[in-house]
C-alpha cells in the first residue's frame, strides 16, 4: 500500500491499523471478516446500520466516485461519506474475490465530497496478500518477509524494543529489534545483549555471515518430550545491523512432530543479516 | 484535531511537542566519565515530615540532597535542554543522532523528560 511519507502508523492491531500525520488521525483500515462476492451493497447496508446503532457514525454510500480509480479486478469496491459529530471523511469497503475478506478503509478527509487524489492513491495501490506467497511487514524501520501461511499474533512496540510475534501451524516466528545498538554495544557484546533479552540455552553460538555483516546462532531442542510430535526446535539468530543501528533477532520454533523445517532466518529480515 | 489544549486544561501532542523545557537553577552536575552524568538537586520534605521534624527537633533543614545518573542517551538528552529548544527539536536531533524511528525518538524522550519533571529537574514553558 502506498501512503504519503507523512504519514505515520498509529496503533497495529490483529485486525485493524491506524495511520496518524501531524494535524491528526489520517487512516483507518479494519479487516472486516468473510466476503461474498457480488453483495457489497448488502455489506454496505449492514455497515451502515452498524455503526449508526454503535458509534453514532452516519454513513452513505457515494457512487460517482467508483470508476475514478483503476483497481485490480480481484476487488470489488463500495465508496461511502461518513460523519460524526467531530469529524467526517469518506470510506471505501473493499471485498477481495480471491481470499474472500472484506476491508473498510475511512480517509479522515475532513470531507465527504469527491475523494482526494491522495485517497484514490491509497485505495488503488491497496492490495490483500491472500495468504500466498511471502508476507511483506515493514514496521518501524524493521523489514521482513514471512511465509503466506504466518498470521501476525502479537506484538510490542517499547522504545528501544519492538517484538513482532506470528504463527503458523506447528511453528512460531518472533522478530525482536533493540536499539539504539551504539548504545546497547558499549559495554556489552551482541551474545550479553541477546542473552539478557531472550532464553537462550548455555552453549556457545555459532557464527555466520560475511565480515561486513557476521551472526550468531543458536540451534536447540527444548525440553525433553516422551513423544517426538511434542518436542521443539528452535533456532535463534543475531546481528548488529550497523546502517539502521539496532540488534535484529529472528527466533523460530517448530514443534517436529509436523516435520516442518526450521524457517531460513537469515534471508528473512532485510538490511539485516545482508 | 484542535491544536488548543483540551478543556480539562491538558496539553495536546502538539502543543506538548511545542514547548520548551528549562533546566531548574538549583542543580549541579558531575560528569563521571565519558558517558555519564551525575546530577545532585535538593528536594523539599513535605509539609507533614517537616512538621515531625520541628517536633523531635532533629534540625532546621528544609530539604535534602538526592543524585540522579544519567547514562549516555540521557546526557544526549540533557544537553540538548538548553531554554531553546522545543521539545520537538530535541526529539529529531536525538533521532538523528541515535538514527532511530522518530516516533521512537519522541516517546523515549518525552518520557525521559516526564521524569525528569517529576523530579523537579526541570519545568516546560
Amino acid at each position: 500500500m502506498d501512503v504519503p511519507m507523512d504519514w505515520h502508523l498509529s496503533t497495529l492491531g490483529v485486525d485493524h491499523l491506524f495511520f496518524d500525520r501531524e494535524c491528526g488521525a489520517a487512516l483507518e483500515i479494519t479487516w472486516a471478516g468473510k466476503f461474498y462476492p457480488g453483495h457489497l451493497e448488502t455489506f454496505m447496508v449492514r455497515f451502515a446500520r452498524r455503526v449508526q446503532k454503535c458509534f453514532t457514525m452516519t454513513v452513505t454510500p457515494i457512487s460517482s466516485s467508483l470508476d475514478r480509480v483503476d483497481l485490480d479486478s480481484k476487488m470489488e469496491v463500495a465508496w461511502f461519506a461518513w460523519a460524526i459529530p467531530a469529524s467526517r471523511g469518506q470510506g471505501v469497503l473493499m471485498g477481495c474475490r480471491r481470499c474472500r475478506r472484506l476491508f473498510i478503509l475511512r480517509f479522515f478527509t475532513d470531507s465527504t465530497d469527491m475523494p482526494d487524489p491522495w485517497v484514490e492513491r491509497v485505495v488503488a495501490s491497496f492490495q490483500e496478500n491472500c495468504g500466498k506467497g511471502m508476507g511483506k511487514w515493514k514496521l518501524f524501520g524493521l523489514e521482513l518477509s514471512t511465509p503466506g501461511c504466518f498470521r501476525l499474533s502479537s506484538y510490542l512496540f517499547r522504545p528501544g524494543s519492538f517484538m513482532v510475534d506470528f504463527k503458523a501451524q506447528g511453528q512460531r516466528l518472533t522478530a525482536h529489534s533493540w536499539g539504539p545498538a551504539s548504545f546497547l554495544l558499549l559495554k556489552n557484546d551482541l551474545e550479553t545483549v541477546a542473552r539478557t533479552r531472550v532464553s537462550l540455552p548455555d552453549t556457545n553460538p555459532g557464527s555466520g555471515g560475511d565480515e561486513q555483516c557476521p551472526f550468531l546462532v543458536w540451534e536447540w531442542e527444548g525440553g525433553a518430550r516422551p513423544f517426538a510430535f511434542m518436542r521443539q526446535r528452535h533456532r535463534f539468530i543475531t546481528c548488529h545491523n550497523l546502517g539502521g543501528n539496532r540488534i535484529i533477532a529472528l527466533k523460530s520454533s517448530t514443534r517436529g512432530g509436523y516435520g516442518l523445517s526450521l524457517l531460513d532466518l537469515a534471508g528473512m529480515i532485510k538490511g539485516g543479516f545482508g | 484535531m484542535s491544536l488548543e489544549s483540551d478543556t480539562r486544561g491538558r496539553l495536546n501532542r502538539y502543543d506538548a511537542l511545542a514547548s520548551v523545557p528549562i533546566k531548574s537553577a538549583d542543580i549541579e552536575e558531575h560528569a563521571v566519565g565519558e558517558s555519564s552524568l551525575i546530577l545532585t538537586y535538593q528536594v523539599q520534605y513535605r509539609p507533614m515530615f517537616q512538621k515531625i521534624r520541628r517536633l523531635v527537633a532533629r534540625g532546621h533543614s528544609k530539604g535534602f540532597t538526592r543524585k540522579v545518573e544519567l547514562d549516555l542517551l540521557g546526557v544526549g538528552v540533557w544537553r540538548l535542554i538548553d531554554g531553546k529548544n522545543n521539545v520537538q527539536t530535541i526529539v529529531r536531533r536525538f533521532a538523528r543522532t541515535h538514527t532511530l524511528d522518530i516516533r521512537e525518538a519522541e516517546v523515549s524522550v518525552t518520557l525521559f523528560l516526564r521524569s525528569l519533571g517529576k523530579k523537579g529537574l526541570i519545568g516546560m514553558r
